[in-house]
């Protein structure tokens, strides 16, 4: 089995023995909170390609019976809920499962256009609640390619713009915990030099916008576009200028965890995120290239893992790479419940988790694995395995759900036909 | 990826009826008449949909959703219902085929952009490339994002800025800056030296502790033979027998190797054990050198064997082992003997993106070879190259600490005009740089530092980051003679014109065609085209997967320790190719390979002498599979899996690159081939997959291409006449009627049809030179390319030519 192989030593290096503490000195708490009332937090997690076929249980109701793949999470039963038979329909690819997962998109509907995606349901409630924290959201990929399909992480912006993932738990750490301690004056001088900076380099981007064609404009504009994003968030770091970033007792992570370890490293600095309310909207792509390596699986590539049947290696290796992954998403839900949210409850109280992709297993784009675990600050009641009309029910159904219950009172997502209701109440 | 007109007639019935838009074939018609529209009619609209109405020429994105939904239903087997009247396998495997295949052509043909070439930012290499051209340093990149694997990272449309890559941009510039007057101080201070690594100290040790630790580890072993609870309490049950063999064998060849060694003779050196049990301290010697400059290495090595052991190779690794980006890798026989031992002699240049260490290793494909005795390695550096970069040069004409405002101005000027690649920077833009200068300068007492600052932001801009040509009007364009000058180095070279090429180009020779094809010979002879060979080809072969392809280092060490060699072979062939301007067909099927020793010994040839490092042309025997692309061990494995080979991705890739006729991408919610099916073949499981209407289109083309080549493993080694003794390589060709009886056959026929290969190795190269996909636009060059190569038999260098000769390479 895979987790005798595992060498967890430098996990636990890197941890410091700081396990059971808290993964924060001090906090800097969003805006429109008050000591005893949290706000609620989605996290999206997924991953490449889909899970084997005996993963998917058979059973409905509470007291389904756990497949092997699914045993990891068996301690949780109570706490998540398995949505069975949710199809994005528009799916072409058999190899992607990344890239529409959260927008729902036919990416091949407009005119002229090869590829186009639309904005993700993270982003639809990031731009609602987003204002309210230092990162309106944190869209967060694995170090390496994870084979995960065009995108740069799983959220897409308004018109379908790639969003650039923060790649890695190294990066991600610098991004909440700072590089080093600067004073206040530094900080806000910094932030003015970066104003001055934009200010400069949109000089040149004019001068060249009027000696090039209609089309070339359109492309540059990906230019001024990432000037517009920096612009915002030095605007949005002016407004927290004077609260200073979280401090840690974690040590910073080194660049070269793959993997199981890097995954849990990313489980941890999302959760001192959320702790610190510096964000309530998170995506993650996992990488299961990386982790068929890091438990040493005997076919390691993971599109061959994929087509596992018929091959015992591959098929033995599939196996492990699902049991890997729910480890992994099990061990998230046990961080969440040790941590203590600011109202005292316990982060997986006020967070929605939702782990799945869009494909189910080999080429079938339809009725995909999806897990919603958490309470999400409450409103969530847990079902256990629900099933719907194979291949009949759009994914964006669930998006819907989950936006209303983040309080965005929408009736429509990109292909949905209804809510997922059962789970929310 | 759009298919040329030759495969269209080849394959397809689909025809094109107007610039954009495709009619569907009769069969379509006649299938929906048949048995759908029965239900779906105006009247009765079972399901809500009706296909009496249906057009069957798609003109647009709707018309091909339409269709794509019809084929869906089709392909999960929902549609004609049970109950309604059926068509045969043949009617229904008929319609599925040649709907996909016109839906992929239409699709084409909707997205075509007319030949329109935008602007793109320099990628990754290129910037790293250019980076070094222009200011003289190296620098890491890895903090940049990578481009999607799915395209050239050329492509304009797969390009995507983000506000990560901006912040990037402008620390790795400001690093650059910072860089380059560092190491041009380092250069001034540092003088060359000489150093000699001994390796006897190391030996003695080595060699008696080994052996004792072996002795007691046996006995401690022995003693409990029949002891099973002290095995247990050790944690040796069922590990005991193989624990006890091991100690034995170890003990048993570490004994062997005292007495086969010429130990005895030397008072210096040290030697490295055939049986790895030996001397392990000694079987790498890590030498750190600087990042810096040139280092040239001598060693003193001999085989113990008594004639030249042709099993030992000295393996010289520039990095950590474990480095993925360790791609300087050197492999040289050990040749001399005893008496007459070798000198192995190269050079390294140290650079940032790889580990500033070299591995001296022992890599012996033949168990039963003599230990490698290591006399002393000598390492003379650094040594660095005269030439001051132009950006330096520049620099230096000012004292960065006491400069005047004017002077900063000119200073800014000058060095946006080089960074802008002789583009003027606007006025504007200079006093803005100017002002943002003045404004760090307020809260600094650094001058220095804010003008480095300032010029990191000149690096940080459009004009620098793209690669610009000027268009205001809605015309189509000649590029300028500078704008040549830079898409011919972009393309050949993935960096800057050199001086000359510069030169040519202010002069306004440079489109002179006698004059531009001296200048494509020069430069695809020059060095920096490498990045063309190695880039291209291993993008438009897919040979960096071969980079994830993970096999066991101790059962396939031969493999192992080959690998990174093959990925080399592709790109090397493509060099020796266009550099002798030799036949593209070669790609096809040669007569030769182009392997260095280590690869040649995979191979089982004999490699022409030399260091071995080097690749050489070797012929190949009548009977040879190895000849052409198909044969080279890099891509017989990445179209295999680890354990097994993969028939369907061998096939699929022939298709691909050398008819030039992708296969459209495995529709969605189609099962597997069963696998898992017992007692049966790969064979018949495909055969039944095949006979399934979803599957028989295009499993029909692809399989018997992939079980042509069965006559390799999935690790490119060719597999014994007795594996082979009830495989079956025959079939035939996609064309339904040419059959084929083996590999080589089927490569045969492959240059029957060798203007499809090289309608697609032209618009794969077009592709990249362009930084768009080839269209539909492009079929009149490519006919042309087709049919005027044909009587030299399509020499590479004059395919690169007519590409840069091309409208599509002159307009804007």
């Amino acid at each position: 089995m895979w987790n005798n192989n595992l060498n967890r030593r430098n996990m636990l290096k890197y941890l410091g023995g700081t396990l059971a503490l808290p993964l924060l000195e001090s906090t800097s708490f969003g805006k429109s909170l008050s000591a005893g009332k949290a706000p609620k937090r989605v996290l999206f997690l997924s991953f490449s390609y889909g899970m084997m076929e005996e993963w998917f249980p058979k059973e409905t109701g509470k007291n389904y019976k756990f497949t092997e793949g699914m045993k990891p999470l068996l301690k949780h039963r109570n706490d998540f809920t398995l949505l069975g038979n949710l199809s994005n329909k528009n799916v072409f690819h058999p190899h992607r499962a990344c890239t529409t997962f959260l927008t729902g998109a036919n990416t091949r509907s407009t005119p002229g256009i090869e590829f186009k995606n639309s904005i993700s349901c993270d982003q639809l409630i990031a731009g609602k609640i987003g204002d309210e924290t230092r990162f309106s959201s944190l869209p967060l990929n694995s170090k390496n390619d994870g084979g995960w399909g065009p995108g740069a992480s799983l959220s897409w912006g308004e018109g379908g713009r790639q969003i650039q993932g923060i790649n890695g738990p190294l990066r991600l750490y610098h991004r909440i915990f700072g590089g080093g301690s600067v004073t206040l004056d530094q900080r806000k001088a910094l932030l003015a030099e970066r104003k001055s900076l934009l200010d400069t380099v949109l000089l040149d981007a004019k001068s060249l916008n009027k000696k090039i064609t209609k089309s070339d404009k359109e492309k540059v504009e990906g230019y001024f576009q990432s000037i517009r994003d920096i612009e915002l968030m030095l605007q949005k770091e002016k407004q927290w200028v004077g609260k200073p970033l979280p401090k840690t007792k974690l040590p910073e992570p080194s660049n070269s965890l793959n993997g199981v370890e890097e995954t849990e490293v990313m489980f941890d600095l999302i959760q001192a995120a959320f702790q610190a309310d510096l964000t309530r909207v998170a995506t993650y792509r996992i990488n299961c290239g990386d982790i068929l390596k890091a438990i040493k699986a005997k076919v390691t590539g993971i599109h061959p893992v994929s087509h596992y049947r018929g091959k015992e290696s591959a098929t033995e290796s599939a196996k492990a790479r699902d049991i890997a992954l729910c480890e992994l998403l099990s061990s998230l839900i046990d961080k969440f419940k040790k941590a203590k949210d600011v109202d005292g409850k316990s982060l997986f109280d006020n967070t929605l988790i939702v782990f799945g992709n869009e494909i189910r297993t080999g080429h079938v784009t339809s009725d995909v694995p999806l897990i919603v675990a958490g309470n999400g600050g409450g409103g969530i009641r847990h079902q256990g395995h629900i099933m719907y009309e194979s291949r009949k029910t759009p994914l964006s159904n669930l998006w819907v759900s989950v936006m209303n219950h983040m309080g965005l009172p929408v009736d429509k997502f990109s292909d949905s036909d209804g809510r997922t209701q059962e789970i929310f109440v | 990826m759009i298919k040329i007109f030759l495969v269209l007639l080849a394959f397809s019935t689909a025809s094109l009826a107007g610039s954009r838009e495709l009619n569907l074939p009769g069969n379509i018609k006649d299938f929906i008449g048949n048995y759908c529209i029965e239900c779906h009619n105006k009247d009765k609209k079972k399901g809500g949909t009706r296909l009496d109405n249906v057009l069957f020429t798609i003109k647009n994105e709707a018309d091909a959703q339409h269709w794509k939904d019809i084929l869906d239903v089709m392909n999960v087997d929902d549609m004609p219902p049970k109950k309604a009247k059926q068509p045969s396998l043949e009617e229904k495997s008929r319609f599925i085929g040649e709907l996909t295949e016109g839906l992929e052509e239409a699709r084409a043909l909707l997205v075509d952009s007319g030949g329109e070439i935008l602007i793109r930012h320099m990628n990754r290499r290129e910037y790293q490339n250019v980076i070094k051209d222009m200011l003289g340093v190296d620098i890491k990149i890895d903090e940049l994002p990578f481009a999607p694997r799915s395209h050239f990272d050329t492509m304009a449309k797969t390009q995507h800025f983000s506000s990560i890559q901006f912040e990037t941009y402008n620390k790795l510039a400001e690093q650059a800056l910072n860089k380059m007057f560092a190491d041009e101080k380092e250069k001034a201070n540092s003088k060359p030296r000489l150093r000699r690594h001994e390796f006897e100290g190391k030996k003695k040790l080595n060699w008696q502790a080994a052996i004792k630790d072996a002795e007691k580890n046996y006995k401690q072993l022995l003693a409990i033979k029949d002891d099973k609870e002290q095995q247990k309490k050790l944690g040796l049950l069922g590990k005991y027998e193989r624990d006890l063999n091991r100690a034995k064998s170890t003990l048993n060849s570490l004994k062997q190797d005292m007495k086969n060694t010429l130990f005895n003779l030397f008072t210096k050196g040290a030697i490295l054990g055939a049986s790895k049990n030996f001397a392990r301290g000694i079987q790498r010697q890590r030498i750190k050198v600087g990042q810096l400059g040139t280092y040239r290495f001598k060693v003193k090595v001999a085989s113990t064997g008594k004639v030249q052991d042709k099993g030992a190779f000295l393996q010289v690794n520039h990095g950590h082992r474990n480095d993925p980006e360790k791609d300087l890798v050197y492999y040289f026989p050990i040749q001399g003997t005893i008496t007459k031992p070798s000198y192995i002699e190269f050079s390294v240049e140290g650079t940032v993106n790889k580990a500033v260490q070299f591995t001296l290793d022992y890599y012996n494909s033949n168990r039963k070879a003599k230990p490698v005795f290591y006399d002393w390695i000598e390492i003379d550096g650094p040594y660095y190259s005269k030439n001051e970069s132009a950006a330096y040069k520049l620099l230096k004409k000012y004292d960065l600490n006491t400069i005047s405002e004017s002077g900063v101005k000119n200073l800014f000027s000058e060095f946006a005009e080089l960074a802008f690649r002789s583009k003027k920077p606007s006025p504007v833009f200079i006093d803005g740089l100017f002002r943002h200068f003045q404004f760090i300068q307020e809260s600094s007492d650094d001058l220095r530092s804010s003008i480095i600052k300032s010029l990191a932001v000149i690096l940080s801009t459009p004009h620098f980051l793209y690669i610009t040509e000027y268009n205001s009007g809605s015309e189509r364009v000649e590029v300028t003679d500078l704008e040549l000058a830079h898409r011919l180095s972009f393309f050949l070279w993935s960096s800057l014109p050199d001086a000359r090429l510069l030169q040519l180009a202010k002069s306004g020779e440079l489109k002179d065609k006698a004059t531009l094809s001296a200048e494509i010979d020069r430069m695809i002879s020059d060095k920096k085209s490498d990045s063309l060979y190695n880039s291209f080809i291993s993008q438009w072969l897919d040979i960096w997967k071969l980079e994830g392809f993970d096999v066991n280092h101790k059962s396939q060490r031969e493999f192992f320790n080959t690998k990174l060699t093959m990925m080399k072979e592709p790109a090397e062939f493509f060099k020796y190719l266009a550099r002798s301007n030799e036949s593209a067909v070669n790609f096809i099927d040669s007569d030769f390979i182009v392997a260095d020793s280590m690869l040649a010994k995979y191979y089982g040839l004999a490699y022409p002498g030399g260091s071995g490092n080097e690749f050489h042309k070797i012929n190949l025997s009548n009977n040879s599979m190895r000849g052409g692309l198909l044969g080279q061990a890099a891509i017989l494995a990445i179209t295999s899996r680890t354990e097994r080979t993969s028939p369907i991705d061998r096939g699929a890739y022939v298709l691909r690159k050398m008819l030039n006729s992708p296969p459209p991408e495995p529709p969605a919610n189609v099962p597997d081939a069963d696998f898992d099916a017992e007692g049966k073949t790969m064979r018949q499981i495909l055969e039944i997959h095949q006979s399934k209407p979803q599957c028989s289109s295009c499993h029909k083309k692809i399989d018997p291409l992939g079980f042509a080549m069965e006559g390799f493993n999935q690790l490119g080694a060719v597999r014994s006449s007795k594996e082979m003794k009830d495989v079956d390589t025959s079939g035939k060709m996609p064309d339904g009627s040419r059959q084929f009886k083996d590999f080589n056959g089927m490569k045969q026929l492959l240059v029957e049809d060798k203007e499809m290969f090289i309608a697609g190795f032209s618009e794969a190269l077009l592709s990249y030179a362009l930084g768009r996909g080839a269209s539909f636009t492009d079929q009149d060059l490519i006919k042309q390319i087709v049919a005027s190569g044909k009587a030299k038999n399509y020499p590479v260098r004059d395919i690169i030519k007519q590409i840069v000769f091309s409208k599509q390479f002159f307009r804007k």
